[in-house]
């Protein structure tokens, strides 16, 4: 017989926001016996991967933080990708977290032991178990590869924008950005004035906004280093602003023609050519894709030595792009490198694959094309397991650390009330499932997403809206105050009942 | 005497074990036997100033601000304070600072003394100390001890609590607030232009910081840390001193397995580095020729 492999209390998968929050609530509770595991060497997730050019948030990061954790010294009001980096890591150092984190522990499958009331995780580096698994893999981890005839033929350099190749130098460089999404950009501002010519090849294009993006001054850090409350004051209003754009977005779709004006002023002021414009300028609602901001994009693509191609991608040849008109004729485009700006696997989130129910069927089979959970955090049929960034739990205009703070909470709830309670199992009902999922689609009904015109990640394959929270956020931190045992199955940890324990 | 270590400081950033950045200055030959200087709460590493004048040409001085205080970053949250966190910063100098194989003094004032302590278990200190001065500091019962606010049984060590861990901003400096911080922190006949560096350094901490390393200080017990310290120790405290009277400095000398000596200046308060200098740059110097390594 092996030796049984290492069982503790909880295992999170991933170290970026979601899976560093839990950690440091369980560390709070005092629950230690919990391990992180996370594929790379090193704490980040997303903002780790994605070290591309210009990589900054669009969320103001007085609010795109942890609440437990504010900075005081953020340098800009949108910061770049180091400092929110620096940031991650040196909350975790500070919390000790590193020791509970085993790096290169890519998980390739959890199974669900109904007999053992534990998860059998199976890692690169060996197996281990756990009563409770929390996933924090996020939507936004791997990378998604489009579908392109011949794109495994190209001879030249070819990285998507989160595995960016720092060892290939763009100078003088003939390069391809396929897509225009958050990442594109920002990137692409920061590459045009080196490249040698830049080819962009745009399916829709985004909305653009102006973004107030300056030094955060030294009086505003004294303020927030200095005078207790000030930073909160800071938070929570830059919080409300943000909220106030759902009156937009989702109450009164119309609201967002304000937003376009805005959007096409920007335009405007940048870009002088009429043809270049009317291929910038989008055929959507505002807010239908997410809204992007940026006050470099529109100047470098008026720059010479960009070409914005706006007709569909047919093949990727060994050194070309081939695209067609909409009369059918075909364009050979040459290029040595190709970025790609695609996006990542939003509506099919890979970890999905690798959790895996007592009948042995995974939850990407379980959900099918109907991906759901309840409260964005459980999902029926899957005991004790905890989805942070879960299904419908996306947002478009506010900060998703917020959304994940309340899953944390929730997650963090239950935990207790089972330990109060010597419970040791719980699986939400499908009914509450059922009817939470109902909510949501009338609460999607007549939002810009679905009725805004456009084809955006948000939505899965069949229109359905399964990432994006549909309404005000301070709802779903409501609902996700307080555990509600009666919308769950729980099983009574009978090691613990006075029977047991008067018999042993 | 002649003023030595003056002119700009080798300076730079060590990452503590948790990601925080620690500034440290380095003066003197970098082939000498080397000090390690921490100072003390609510100032910067300018607190050892007067002691590194008058210390021997030949020594390599090494100097860092604790976490929170001068350039060092502050932590973001409150599980950045801690004994263990200041022993965490220390460790992280003493690795990047001290050269393989070779010892270091290192002196720690108050705040800086608790650090030591903290670190008595540590495997990077116990390789790297050669030899340790304590002054003006204790291990346990700091509220308990204080004498700064003379009131009867525990009323007196509860408004010291009070006094520890209050935020309060001090806003611009002025006779008020230097008349309390002489009274509390120094003894009577402090050198009035000591007096305005210590005031001045006080009044530039951040007070949220401030208050955040008093709490840590209310409940602080580095006793088993303490008792691990097996290095040669001198241990100095002022008559006068009301933050951490000499009961703590017979304390620590009954804890500490190393310790060889222990001093009591007379009419010395708090600030041991600002008002009793050459009482302890004499005893560095002795402590590294003795037991230093260049």
């Amino acid at each position: 017989m092996t030796e049984a492999p290492p069982h503790h209390r909880v295992a999170v998968i991933g170290s970026g926001f979601a899976g560093i929050g839990m950690a440091v609530r369980l560390k709070q509770a005092g629950l230690d016996d919990f391990v992180v595991l996370e594929r790379a060497n090193e704490l980040g997730g997303t903002w780790r991967d994605n070290d591309y050019p210009g990589a900054a948030c669009d969320v103001p990061s007085h609010l795109y933080s942890w609440s437990f954790a504010l900075n005081p010294t953020w340098s800009r009001t949108f910061s770049r990708r180091s400092e929110i980096w620096d940031y991650m890591k040196r909350v975790a150092g500070e919390y000790e977290i590193p020791k509970h984190v085993y790096f290169d522990h890519d998980v390739k499958s959890a199974h669900w032991e109904p007999e053992h009331n534990r998860w059998r995780i199976e890692t690169e580096h060996g197996t281990l178990t756990a009563q409770f698994l929390v996933t924090g893999a996020g939507p936004l981890a791997d990378p998604s590869i489009p579908d392109i005839k011949g794109i495994d033929t190209f001879e030249g350099t070819m990285f998507h924008s989160a595995r960016w190749d720092h060892d290939h130098d763009l100078t003088g460089r003939k390069v391809a950005v396929i897509g225009t999404g958050a990442s594109a950009i920002q990137f692409v501002p920061e590459i045009q004035p080196r490249v040698g010519e830049l080819k962009l090849f745009q399916r829709t294009a985004p909305w653009v906004m102006y973004r107030h993006d300056r030094d955060i001054t030294g009086l505003e850090r004294w303020l927030y280093q200095n005078i207790p409350g000030a930073q909160q004051v800071a938070r929570k209003s830059i919080y409300w602003g943000r909220e106030s754009y759902i009156f937009g977005f989702a109450k009164n779709p119309k609201l967002l023609k304000i937003v376009e004006a805005l959007g096409r002023s920007n335009l405007n002021r940048s870009v002088d050519d009429p043809e270049l414009r009317a291929k910038l300028t989008p055929s959507f609602r505002a807010g239908c894709k997410r809204i992007l901001m940026s006050n470099d994009y529109y100047p470098a693509l008026a720059r010479p030595n960009v070409d914005v191609v706006t007709d569909g991608i047919v093949e990727v040849r060994a050194n070309s792009v081939v695209t067609r008109d909409p009369s059918g004729e075909e364009t050979e485009h040459e290029v040595d490198t190709i970025i790609l700006g695609t996006g990542f696997h939003v509506t099919d989130p890979p970890v999905a694959e690798r959790m895996f129910n007592d009948d042995g069927r995974s939850l990407s089979e379980h959900w099918g094309d109907d991906v759901q959970a309840y409260r964005g955090t459980t999902v029926a049929g899957f005991p004790n397991a905890f989805v942070l960034a879960g299904p419908n739990t996306g947002l478009g205009h506010t900060s998703q650390v917020f959304m994940i703070e309340a899953q944390i909470r929730y997650t963090m709830q239950a935990l207790k009330y089972l330990c109060r309670n010597g419970l040791d199992r719980l699986d939400v009902r499908p009914e509450a499932q059922r009817r939470y999922n109902d909510m949501l689609a009338r609460n999607t009904e007549g939002t810009v997403w679905v009725s805004g015109g456009c084809d955006s990640w948000y939505l899965n394959e069949q229109g359905r809206n399964t990432t994006l929270w549909p309404t005000f956020t301070w709802s779903f931190a409501l609902r996700t105050r307080w555990f509600d045992p009666h919308n769950y199955d729980l099983r009574v940890d009978r090691s613990r009942t006075r029977r047991a324990r008067a018999a042993a | 005497m002649a003023i030595r270590h003056v002119g700009p400081a080798r300076e730079l950033q060590v990452r503590s074990d948790d990601g925080t950045l620690l500034h440290v200055e380095v003066r003197g030959p970098e082939d000498g036997p080397t000090v390690v200087l921490s100072h003390c709460w609510a100032t910067s590493l300018a607190s050892w100033g007067p002691v590194v004048r008058e210390l021997e040409p030949n020594l390599r001085v090494v100097l860092y601000d604790q976490r929170g205080h001068g350039r060092s970053q502050p932590p973001l949250t409150r599980a950045g304070y801690g004994p263990h966190k200041l022993a965490d910063d220390l460790c992280a100098v003493l690795e990047a600072t001290v050269p393989e194989g070779r010892k270091a003094v290192v002196a720690g004032h108050s705040m800086g003394g608790m650090t030591i302590m903290a670190s008595g278990e540590r495997d990077i200190f116990r390789d790297k100390a050669g030899a340790v001065l304590l002054t003006n500091t204790g291990a346990v019962e700091l509220p308990q001890r204080s004498t700064v606010f003379p009131l009867p049984g525990p009323a007196g060590s509860l408004a010291a609590r009070g006094f520890l861990r209050a935020p309060l901003p001090l806003g611009p400096r002025n006779p008020a607030t230097t008349a309390a911080l002489k009274y509390i922190t120094m003894g009577k006949k402090a050198d009035p232009r000591m007096v305005q560096l210590c005031v001045r350094m006080v009044h530039e901490c951040n007070s949220i910081v401030r208050g955040r390393w008093g709490a840590v200080m209310n409940e602080l017990d580095v006793d088993r840390g303490a008792s691990r310290i097996t290095a040669p120790t001198v241990v100095v405290a002022g008559t006068d001193d009301k933050m951490t009277p000499p009961w703590h400095a017979n304390h620590m000398a009954s804890v500490i397995p190393g310790a060889i000596l222990s001093m009591e200046i007379d009419g010395a308060g708090h600030m041991g580095p600002l008002e009793m200098p050459g009482v302890l740059s004499e005893q560095v110097g002795k402590l590294a020729n003795e037991h230093a390594t260049a």
